[in-house]
């Protein structure tokens, strides 16, 4: 307990030397476009609060993540069950996907616009590739990496192709898939922030491009913070539900 | 001497058992014939099995002993339906061998246990993929068989090294084989849990007598347990010898002290120290 | 244990020192030598070809100066940049002006005044849109932050479209050629040369505005170099003259920044008054006139209004 305590006590502290680090320096430069002292950021907190624009924009940036998270994991986890278990389908797929994972998702931004005009639906577009291929190569690992002693016990006992994917290769796979889905959830959000920088009407990626636009630099903080704050929830979240799911796994040292 | 084999609950399928007074509808007989299982590319071609016949009867304990990289395992696995042979066939009850099922399950020496599933699980596994309906309560009472009835919601992680090997066994004991397969399932244990595994396996088999084939390199336990000894050697990886053992069972620990134990202990160790001393040369080992 | 700590410490004080040292640190003096430097920004918008001619030509050191162009997308980009103290002048216009001196007054001074061009919302050649109230429940791409919107703004008002009215949508002009080819949404702003290239290829104009372009320095780096002011107004004038008697050679230069023909250009530059008041080039003036102060004014407080700025800018010459 005491243990405890000193940690927050010194992480409070390191906070604290910041907040003063940075007024002294905020003040000392005088530019509040450049570096605005910390008192306008809190005060902007307190405005976007009260007039709802950032639990809206929060709300609309969170439903392109989970919808195109979402859709990136429902296909990415089958895919890849499917690919480890048929050797055909691993030699047409795997080369496909190589060739398009090193694109990054803001590269798909500009075609994303032209198939799906503006709006929500070119950001669930970009939010699914930024999530499908980390989910997609930790799945493939994770389905792989199977024991083959738990696939010839399984098959002894009489499992067929589709016992063995569902009753051996998942749950095998399963904490390779959760760390994928980590990685993924991640992608997605910095993707999604990046996506709403253009042709969105909402979003925490909207309210800093809007902010940037009127030099409303404690604004623009604010919309980071809020993008690290949420982000790091959502990794939160997850840890904790992997702890759940996986009673039989030692999860120590994993983030 | 007729073996009755009993079925504690009727599995719906041709596996219901009946009157099984006829040796004609004894099962498990096994046999390979000229099996050879060869891997590599001609000319750099590893033999790990090479041309082996052997005849199981129906309810056999069989042993197969021999030297590390004698193939025994490759055996079992051939068996099993895990790989085919490159060379000759196995049949058991008269059809051929072509996959893996629960008329041959295998418990082997180490994680062979789903760990995400529990020790009940992981029974009513073979069971539920069988489409029994009473699935669950068949596991809980082969758990009960090995004394795991009170750990049945235990995780593998859980459960000593014993204790698994025993959910192992109740595993491959509730699919009712018609052979079983065990690939030195008692290696890793400690030398004291090996003895009574061994006894509660022989106490187990009395039950159902299954046709059992045991790979293991204890020539104590292979003659504990066996009706008769195969020995595979090394170079050509092939029998060497089929021993019977002249035992009375129900085998006691007295026996090991008797003098038909102790010679033929003394001759299947020989036969192996010969076989063994062929690697401490040069070249290399198949690997098993 | 305690040793790892003290170092852990002089590392984290020893960053942040660094950080302080560079944050406070001045901004880069013009040069001592003869010419002094000044970093001009230019962007797609039409008084852009003066920009670019003075990087093109010697004129800047003929006036005693060393001059460095950067070419930008637009208006806003440019105030970043200039808030960064990586540019010291830049040819922009009033509203992107206004969102600086709205956050911070007195930054930037107007110094030159260079006509207008034009902006001018369009709608593809089959819309069944007619007039601007038939945009009402509608969708416009318009880049925000810039003369565009607010123009848009008070022409939506004036037609009874208030707040909400109708759907703007921030496109910047780069994306706006794909928002109309797509129909993305049901209008774009877009300003010349894009404005007479699209309607060439069949786009309807809805109504077009007159586009405001002047030309603005850092206040700080006209104190820091006394004079310059006056330097730079002369050069800029002598480039504007040299479109005048130039046009094609400009209108070349141009081009290639703005991948348009040097031909439509040439014919948008002709439109500008700024070339046209003057019957020699010589007399073509670069000053501020009353007539565009008293438009900023105006302007300026529109934009509180429509919400581009939270304060009143107030504009300096």
């Amino acid at each position: 307990m005491k243990r405890l305590a000193r940690a927050s006590l010194l992480g409070l502290g390191g906070i604290f030397v910041l907040l003063a680090i940075w007024t002294v320096a905020a003040r000392r430069l005088g530019n509040a476009i450049l570096l605005p002292v910390p008192s306008a950021l809190w005060d902007g907190l307190r405005e976007t609060l009260a007039d709802g624009t950032l639990v809206r924009d929060v709300a609309a940036s969170l439903k392109r993540v989970l919808f195109g998270f979402g859709l990136a994991a429902a296909t990415a986890v089958p895919l890849a069950l499917a690919v480890v278990s048929f050797r055909p389908l691993r030699q047409l797929v795997l080369p496909v996907l190589a060739l398009l994972r090193p694109i990054p998702p803001i590269a798909w931004i500009p075609i994303a616009i032209l198939w799906f005009g503006l709006g929500d639906r070119p950001s669930y577009f970009v939010t699914a590739v930024a999530a499908f291929f980390p989910v997609f190569v930790s799945s493939l690992a994770g389905a792989a990496a199977v024991e083959q002693q738990h696939l010839r016990a399984a098959r002894c006992m009489g499992a067929g192709r589709l016992a063995l994917l569902r009753f051996v290769y998942l749950p095998s796979a399963l904490p390779s898939v959760f760390t994928g889905l980590k990685v993924g959830l991640g992608q997605s959000w910095m993707a999604v922030v990046t996506a709403e920088l253009v042709a969105a009407q909402s979003g925490l990626g909207y309210m800093i491009e809007l902010n940037r636009l009127q030099l409303e630099t404690p604004r623009v903080f604010v919309g980071m913070l809020a993008i690290a704050v949420i982000g790091a929830l959502m990794t939160f979240a997850l840890g904790q539900a992997e702890a759940l799911i996986f009673p039989w796994r030692r999860t120590e040292g994993t983030t | 001497m007729s073996i009755a084999r009993e079925s504690l609950f009727s599995l719906p399928g041709p596996r219901a058992d009946a009157h099984l007074d006829s040796p004609a509808i004894r099962r498990g007989a096994v046999e390979l014939r000229d099996v050879s299982v060869r891997f590599g590319r001609p000319g750099r071609e590893v033999v790990a099995l090479g041309d082996v016949s052997l005849q199981f009867a129906p309810g056999e304990f069989v042993a197969v002993l021999g030297p590390s990289g004698c193939g025994k395992s490759t055996l079992l696995n051939v068996i099993a339906g895990f790989e085919r042979p490159t060379a000759g066939s196995i049949l058991v009850d008269g059809a051929p061998v072509t996959r893996p099922g629960p008329d041959r399950p295998v418990v082997f020496q180490q994680h062979s246990l789903f760990p995400w599933m529990t020790a009940l699980d992981n029974v009513t596994f073979g069971l539920r993929l069988a489409g029994s309906p009473t699935a669950r309560q068949q596991a809980r009472h082969y758990l009960g068989l090995v004394g795991l009835a009170d750990v049945a919601d235990r995780y593998p992680h859980q459960l000593s090294g014993g204790m698994q090997q025993r959910v192992g066994l109740a595993r491959a004991l509730a699919v009712e084989p018609s052979v079983l397969l065990m690939d030195e399932p008692f290696g890793a244990l400690d030398a004291q849990t090996r003895i009574l595994m061994q006894e509660q396996l022989l106490r187990l088999w009395e039950r159902w007598r299954h046709t059992v084939v045991f790979v293991t390199h204890d020539i104590d336990e292979a003659i504990f347990l066996a009706d008769r000894v195969v020995v595979l050697g090394l170079r050509p990886n092939s029998a060497r010898g089929v021993f019977t053992v002249d035992l009375p069972r129900p085998r006691s620990r007295e026996a090991r002290a008797s003098g038909a134990y102790q010679r033929l202990y003394d001759e299947l160790f020989d036969r192996i120290r010969e076989e063994t001393l062929k690697t401490f040369g040069a070249g290399a080992a198949v690997e098993e | 244990m305690k040793t790892r700590r003290t170092f852990q410490l002089s590392i984290a004080a020893a960053l942040v020192a660094g950080a302080l040292f560079t944050l406070m640190a001045p901004s880069t003096a013009a040069s001592e030598g003869e010419r002094i430097k000044v970093r001009i920004g230019y962007a797609t918008a039409m008084h852009g070809e003066i920009g670019k001619v003075l990087g093109k030509t010697d004129i800047g050191k003929k006036h005693g100066l060393d001059v460095q162009t950067t070419f930008f997308q637009y208006g806003p980009p440019q105030i970043e940049a200039l808030v960064s103290k990586t540019l010291d002048v830049s040819f922009t216009s009033l509203v992107p002006t206004a969102s600086y001196l709205a956050k911070q007054p007195g930054a930037v001074t107007v110094i030159a005044g260079l006509g207008t061009a034009a902006h001018g919302l369009v709608v593809p050649g089959d819309s069944p849109i007619k007039t601007l109230s038939d945009f009402k429940g509608k969708t416009i791409a318009v880049a925000f932050g810039t003369d565009s919107q607010a123009d848009l703004l008070a022409a939506l008002k004036d037609a009874g479209l208030g707040a909400g009215a109708v759907k703007l949508v921030n496109v910047p002009p780069n994306e706006q050629p794909a928002a109309l080819e797509q129909k993305l949404a049901d209008g774009v702003l877009l300003r010349q040369p894009q404005l007479y290239k699209f309607i060439q290829k069949g786009a309807r104009e809805i109504r077009r505005w007159p586009h405001h372009l002047w030309v603005i320095a850092r206040s700080d780096y006209l104190a820091a170099n006394p004079g310059v002011r006056q330097h730079l107004v002369d050069a800029i004038q002598e480039a504007a003259v040299y479109v005048a008697d130039n046009p094609r050679q400009a209108a070349t230069w141009f081009a290639e920044d703005l991948r348009v023909p040097a031909e439509l250009i040439e014919k948008i530059a002709a439109e500008n008054p700024l070339f046209g008041k003057a019957k020699q080039p010589e007399q073509l003036s670069v000053l501020v006139t009353p007539e565009l102060k008293a438009f900023s004014a105006r302007r300026a407080q529109e934009i509180v209004e429509f919400g581009l700025a939270k304060a009143r800018p107030e504009f300096v010459y």
